[in-house]
């Protein structure tokens, strides 16, 4: 589906990533496999090193939180000036209330919120960008905190060498405003639910309960042992769903926003990993130079946070200072598929920082 | 077409391929081949197929022919 904003921008934009770090080689160490088999799957994949929690207790809250008081204190934004809080993610800190309300509540933050919790994984920018961009509509709305985070590694068998060397924890906050420069901004959002369980997590929701059955670890073939409480992700089949979708996508929004590909100064997509992008560069004739690929072997793939922190990774000092033409895209969990064309930057800020 | 077992012996990592093996024979008959073979075959050969689908294979012989059949129905 086609859709078109104006005059909205990214004005800063924070990303978490906890302190602890953790080495492929470390990760090796919990899978059942040959030992050249995992070097090659790190080799092909990319793999290195990722961003875990590291703790059994630490919540998407508990990030959000760290990074809002990080701006409050640098005086990056003031406590009243925001009057919505979106939050996107898969790993809430309750099934309810929401955690944007447990965040509003831990800061004290005024009535006068509206706080909204989206259950979105890889394409979670896009669609929180898009909230964000409907609730500007409104008058009395002044500025938008858009917040993705996920703290996915406490929902993955570190047995499972299908998604635990590759995920990561982190969390982003975007502040999203009226810029009467900000110009057209193109999107395309596309779902299948036909093909919800090519990554799910199971169990945990009322369809299958938590119980003592469901957080047995079971061998899932190949040597790989997860519970059904943990993510779930067919490699095989998501790779061909991105190989076909998303070309297909970003032509068509390429075409919708009479853009060609050659006057985009960079592709900033979610980070499924590295060898998953390259082969997407390939199919779009997209130069590696305009597509980062870097976060998954850095900072591991923390699903609607990886565009963020593609930015805030890559580009922190150009966003900056300077504005380009780029194109997001996400593509993960629902099936859920979104791409925005936009002119991004002379923001106010654009860091990243440690959670401790 | 011809390179097909060519590119199969590459990713299981053996010298060349005897189309009536089993595939599962082979010890790196695994999913990160599975894998790179749905990448491969994508690539060079613009067929997508799913891991189920090539597991269903028994032979490299088998996998040759499936991917033909859907060589051609994209033709």
């Amino acid at each position: 589906m086609n859709l078109f904003f104006e005059n909205k921008q990214i004005t800063g934009l924070l990303t978490v990533v906890p302190r602890h770090e953790q080495t492929f080689i470390e990760d090796m160490s919990g899978f059942n496999f040959p030992e050249a088999r995992s070097r090659k799957l790190m080799e092909v994949m990319g793999y290195d090193k990722h961003r875990l929690v590291g703790s059994s207790d630490v919540c998407v809250s508990d990030l959000v939180v760290f990074g809002l008081q990080h701006l409050f204190e640098q005086n990056l934004l003031a406590q009243d000036d925001f009057d919505a809080l979106v939050l996107v993610t898969q790993t809430p800190d309750y099934q309810m209330p929401p955690t944007s309300n447990v965040v509003q509540g831990q800061l004290q933050l005024k009535q006068d919120l509206i706080c909204i919790d989206i259950n979105q994984g890889c394409a979670g920018y896009i669609i929180g960008l898009m909230q964000a961009f409907l609730l500007l509509e409104q008058r009395s709305i002044r500025k938008v905190v858009l917040v993705n985070a996920d703290i996915l590694s406490r929902k993955t068998s570190s047995k499972d060498r299908n998604s635990y060397p590759l995920i990561g924890d982190a969390a982003a906050i975007s502040i999203i405003e009226r810029d009467p420069a900000g110009g057209a901004i193109h999107a395309n959002i596309k779902m299948d639910g036909l093909r919800h369980q090519a990554l799910m997590i199971p169990a945990g929701g009322m369809r299958l309960p938590h119980s003592v059955e469901t957080a047995k670890l079971q061998d899932v073939g190949d040597g790989n042992l997860r519970a059904q409480d943990h993510l779930c992700m067919d490699g095989s089949a998501v790779f061909n769903f991105v190989q076909n979708e998303v070309p297909a996508m970003i032509s068509a929004l390429m075409e919708y926003a009479g853009i060609s590909s050659e006057e985009i100064d960079w592709y900033l997509f979610h980070q499924p990993n590295r060898f998953m992008l390259q082969k997407l560069a390939d199919k779009m004739n997209v130069p590696y130079l305009k597509m980062p690929m870097n976060i998954v072997e850095q900072y591991g793939n923390s699903s609607g946070v990886t565009i963020p922190m593609v930015m805030t990774a890559n580009l922190r000092e150009f966003l900056v200072k300077d504005k380009a033409l780029v194109c997001l895209a996400g593509f993960g969990v629902g099936l859920t598929w979104g791409s925005m064309l936009l002119r991004l930057g002379n923001m106010r800020f654009c860091e990243m920082i440690d959670f401790l | 077409m011809g390179n097909f077992y060519t590119e199969l012996a590459e990713l299981l990592e053996v010298d060349n391929i005897d189309p009536a093996c089993c595939l599962e024979e082979y010890e790196n008959w695994d999913s990160l081949t599975i894998l790179s073979l749905i990448v491969m075959l994508n690539t060079n050969f613009n067929v997508t197929m799913s891991s189920k689908e090539i597991r269903d294979c028994e032979t490299a012989e088998k996998l040759f022919e499936a991917v033909q059949q859907k060589e051609t129905r994209t033709k």
